[in-house]
C-alpha cells in the first residue's frame, strides 16, 4: 500500500522568523519579507553571509550563503538583520509542536523542515491536498510565517514537490506525475546533487532529470558507482527511507571556519585545524562514533575550494590522532603560505565499537590520549567549554575551539530538537 | 499600519482559581512628566497567541486615560512575565 508522506518547509526560515516577530510581536509596520532583506552576521565582520534573503531579494540575484558585500553590491537598498538564535530556536520549537498535533509521525529533518507520516490519517488520506492546505493556513495563522507543503508517498518526492513554487504552496509529486513535473527540471534540482555531481552528469550530456531517468542504469553504475544507481532511482522517484522519528546517525562529522585574519603559515594553519578538530571529535565521542578517513578543506582569498582525504591508520575519535591526520592532509594540499580564509575539517567512514588497530609506533599512546579526551569532555560538560583548553591557544587570536555554530547558537540547531 | 508602541507597563492583575489573568490597572512611566495610572473599563477580547513560538496573551481593553475613554491593545509575555501597552485601537 502506499504511504502518504508531507514535506513541510519554512519558507526563507530565519528571515521569515524575524519578519513575524518584528510584526506579529514587537508591531512593526515594516515587513521584511515584502522588501529585498537578509539575514546575515555583522556588517563589519568579513565572516558575515547571507543566511536567509527575502523573496524581492532574489529577484535582485542575492544569494543564500553568497558574501554580504556582494548582495549589497548587487542589491543597494538592501536591508540587513541580525540572526536571533533564541528566537528560531523557539519559533522551530512551536512549528514542530504544531505538525505533531496533525501527524502521528513526524521526523524533524532540520530546524526549519520536517517529514510527516500521514499514512492512516483518514482526513488526509480522502484529500491530501486539503488537508496540506489547512496545515499550512493554521501555521500561518497561529505561529504567523509560511511554509511549503510538499505531498507524495515518499520522503524524497514529497521534499522535491515542497521545493516547486515558494512561497505559501501546497504541490503534489506523486510517481504517475513525475514525467510531467519531475523530468522537465534541470538535473540540479534532484535531491543531493551538487555542482560536482552535475558537472559529471553534464559530461554525459545528462541535463535534466529526465534525461537521468532515460539514461542506461547500468551506465551510470559503470561511471558514477553506487551514486549513480541512486541518482537513477531517485530520478524515477525511488527512496526506500521511511519517515522515522528518531535521527539517523551522522554520516561525516565536520566543521570549518572562516578565520578573522588570512592563514599565511603552516603552524597557524596546524592550531586553526586543532581548534576544529577539537569540535568535531567531541560531537563523535558524544554520539559514540570512531572514523577513518579525515578530509581537509581550504577556501583561498579568491573563493576557489579545495579539498584533500587521508585515511587513517585506524578507526579513532581521539582528537589528537584526527589532527595528525588533517595535518598530513592539509600538507599535501598547501603550499604553506598563498593565504587561506576558510579552514574546515570533516571526518567519515564512521564506524561505532570498532577495535583500534595498534601499531608498532604509537604502542599505548592513544589509549591515554583517548582518556585524556573523556576527562576533557565530562570538565567541558559540567564547567562549560572554555574551563579548559590547550595551552597554545591561550593568548592566541584562535579560539580553543572552532567551527560549528557560536554557543549561543547550538542550541536545537544543529540536531534535531528534543520535544518539549 | 503605524508601528505599535510596546511600552512596558507595571501591572496589577487578578489571577482567578482557573488559571486565567485579567488586567485591572496599569502604570504608564513617560519619559518625561508624571507616570499615568490607567484604570481598565472592559476587556473585550482576551486571545492566547503564540506567534514565531513566542506565547502571549493579547486583551483588546478600554479605559480612561487623559479625560476620555480610550480602547488599546494590552499584552502579556508568558516566558518574561511582562505586561507592555501593545498599542492604541483608536
Amino acid at each position: 500500500m502506499d504511504r502518504l508522506i508531507f514535506h513541510v518547509d519554512v519558507n526563507s526560515a530565519f528571515l521569515s522568523w524575524t519578519a513575524a516577530h518584528q510584526v506579529l510581536v514587537l508591531g512593526q509596520g515594516r515587513d521584511l519579507r515584502q522588501i529585498p532583506s537578509v539575514i546575515a552576521g555583522d556588517r563589519e565582520d568579513r565572516r558575515a553571509v547571507v543566511l536567509a534573503k527575502s523573496i524581492p531579494a532574489g529577484r535582485c540575484g542575492v544569494h543564500t550563503g553568497e558574501a554580504l558585500f556582494q548582495a549589497q553590491r548587487k542589491c543597494p537598498d538592501l536591508v540587513v538583520e541580525k540572526p536571533d538564535y533564541p528566537l528560531y530556536v523557539s519559533a522551530s520549537r512551536a512549528f514542530i509542536a504544531l505538525l505533531r498535533r496533525y501527524a502521528p509521525a513526524v521526523e524533524q529533518y532540520s530546524i526549519d523542515e520536517a517529514f510527516l507520516d500521514m499514512t492512516g490519517v483518514p482526513d488526509a488520506e480522502d484529500d491530501p491536498v486539503g488537508f496540506a492546505g489547512r496545515l499550512r493556513d493554521q501555521v500561518w495563522e497561529e505561529l504567523g510565517f509560511t511554509v511549503n507543503v510538499g505531498v507524495s508517498v515518499n520522503r524524497l518526492l514529497a521534499k522535491m514537490a515542497g521545493d516547486f513554487s515558494k512561497p505559501n504552496q501546497v504541490h503534489t509529486l506523486f510517481p504517475e506525475e513525475i514525467p510531467e513535473k519531475l523530468w522537465p527540471l534541470p538535473v540540479r534540482r534532484l535531491f543531493l546533487i551538487g555542482p560536482a555531481t552535475e558537472r559529471k552528469l553534464h559530461y554525459y550530456g545528462i541535463r535534466t532529470v529526465g534525461d537521468l531517468a532515460r539514461t542506461d542504469r547500468e551506465f551510470l553504475r559503470r561511471q558514477l558507482h553506487r551514486q549513480g544507481e541512486v541518482l537513477w532511482n531517485y530520478a524515477h522517484g525511488r527512496s526506500g527511507s521511511a519517515v522515522t522519528e528518531t535521527p539517523a546517525l551522522n554520516k561525516g562529522y565536520g566543521n570549518s571556519v572562516t578565520t578573522p585574519f588570512d592563514v599565511t603559515d603552516p603552524a597557524t594553519a596546524r592550531r586553526v585545524l586543532l581548534s576544529l578538530c577539537e569540535t568535531v571529535t567531541a560531537r563523535m565521542r558524544s554520539d559514540g562514533q570512531t572514523g577513518a578517513l579525515v578530509t581537509v578543506q581550504i577556501r583561498d582569498r579568491d573563493f576557489t575550494d579545495r579539498s584533500h582525504q587521508l585515511a587513517l591508520a585506524s578507526f579513532t575519535d581521539v582528537t589528537e590522532e584526527i589532527w595528525r591526520g588533517a595535518c598530513r592532509a592539509l600538507e599535501e594540499l598547501w603550499d604553506g603560505e598563498s593565504p587561506l580564509r576558510q579552514l574546515g575539517v570533516q571526518v567519515s567512514r564512521l564506524a561505532q565499537g570498532c577495535p583500534r588497530q595498534y601499531n608498532v609506533f604509537d604502542g599505548h599512546r592513544y589509549d591515554r590520549l583517548a582518556r585524556l579526551d573523556t576527562a576533557v569532555d565530562a570538565i567541558r560538560a559540567k564547567y562549560g567549554e572554555g574551563s579548559i583548553l590547550r595551552a597554545c591557544f591561550a593568548g592566541s587570536p584562535i579560539p580553543p575551539m572552532s567551527g560549528g555554530l557560536h554557543p549561543e547558537r547550538r542550541t536545537g540547531v544543529t540536531r534535531p530538537l528534543p520535544p518539549g | 499600519m503605524m508601528d505599535a508602541l510596546n511600552l512596558p507597563v507595571e501591572m496589577i492583575s487578578v489571577c482567578s482559581r482557573e488559571g486565567d489573568l485579567r488586567p485591572i490597572r496599569f502604570r504608564l512611566t513617560p519619559e518625561e512628566g508624571d507616570p499615568v495610572t490607567v484604570r481598565l473599563r472592559g476587556i473585550d477580547l482576551v486571545q492566547a497567541v503564540r506567534y514565531v513560538g513566542q506565547e502571549a496573551v493579547r486583551y483588546l481593553c478600554r479605559g480612561e486615560l487623559g479625560g476620555r475613554e480610550r480602547r488599546f491593545e494590552l499584552r502579556y509575555a508568558l516566558r518574561t512575565h511582562r505586561w507592555v501597552l501593545h498599542r492604541f485601537l483608536d
